[in-house]
């Protein structure tokens, strides 16, 4: 690359520069909208440091082919194509989940309920577990918008009950024929229990995480629900949202927080909306 | 028509680090493209 090439190179980049096409605004607008939508996809899922990288493969490859005469640029929109294609691709049941959670309705189902009728539940669902985790009996509750996938309720079996201390505890007896599956609650109610849900299927996970945990990480993963594990062999509550384990030794206060926010942000979509 | 107003704020205003990021790094593509 000698001076002749570099003195050419600029003439290049000042012919374009005050050469004003419309077609370069038509051209900025796509690649803005799909470089948007693969960052949005990217911030939402944890994978902020991935757009560092993105920024730098989009303007090291387009240094590279600008610079090279022997590659066309079509190459290059080429390289930003697959580099915007495998963002999805990286994380598709990300995208899953937020699909999942835009196309469906959220039951609102907390409408109807009182300040103390949410208390009351928030009360009686911590005297569960809290009770079930000191006699190291396993439970796994999800607590849904009515947004899970239509194949895990029906693969247990419908309650609709009240929820109440003894009925949680009753549902995970080890003798009690729906223990070994999910509690799915919605709103005031108890809606399903024995649901068999999806293992996430993760390779970097420690041997020691049982399927109770893998389960909750795998609804958690597909459905924008919240899932609290009690381990049937320490009695360790924990917390699951998002795919990830937020609480590993969750405690009374956390259970609290969790339920309060169930109750009073993700279930009415409002912060104060109970009478 | 307040709504509407709202949500073409929240259109312009949410989001906008990534907002302004995605359009600085399209109009450099646009401008290495036809270098």
């Amino acid at each position: 690359m000698g001076k002749e090439f570099w003195l050419e190179y600029w003439e290049r980049v000042k012919a374009m520069a005050f050469g004003f096409d419309w077609s370069y605004v038509v051209e900025i607008i796509a690649f803005a909208a799909a470089f948007y939508i693969a960052f949005k996809i990217l911030k939402e899922n944890k994978g902020g440091k991935i757009i560092a990288l993105f920024v730098a493969a989009v303007i090291g490859f387009g240094l590279a082919f600008s610079l090279s005469s022997a590659v066309g640029s079509e190459i290059l929109v080429l390289v930003i194509f697959l580099l915007v294609i495998f963002v999805p691709t990286m994380f598709h049941t990300e995208i899953k989940r937020t699909l999942l959670g835009s196309g469906t309705k959220k039951h609102s189902k907390g409408e109807g309920m009182t300040v103390r009728d949410i208390e009351f539940i928030i009360d009686e669902i911590t005297h569960a577990v809290q009770h079930m985790s000191k006699n190291d009996i396993g439970a796994l509750i999800v607590l849904s918008n009515g947004n899970l996938p239509e194949g895990i309720i029906s693969s247990g079996t419908i309650i609709n009950a009240d929820i109440n201390a003894p009925m949680i505890e009753a549902v995970f007896y080890p003798k009690a024929p729906l223990h070994d599956g999910a509690m799915v609650i919605e709103g005031e109610k108890i809606h399903a229990a024995g649901c068999f849900l999806p293992l996430i299927q993760n390779d970097g996970l420690p041997q020691e995480v049982g399927s109770r945990h893998r389960a909750a990480l795998g609804v958690t993963n597909v459905a924008e629900v919240t899932a609290i594990v009690v381990s049937e062999e320490t009695g360790v509550i924990s917390i699951a949202k998002n795919g990830e384990v937020k609480k590993k030794y969750a405690s009374d206060a956390d259970l609290r927080n969790v339920l309060s926010d169930y109750f009073w942000s993700d279930l009415t979509g409002k912060e104060t909306k109970a009478k | 028509m307040k709504k509407f107003g709202k949500f073409i704020v929240g259109v312009f205003t949410k989001n906008i680090g990534i907002k302004i990021l995605a359009l600085v790094l399209a109009a450099i593509a646009v401008a290495l493209i036809n270098i």
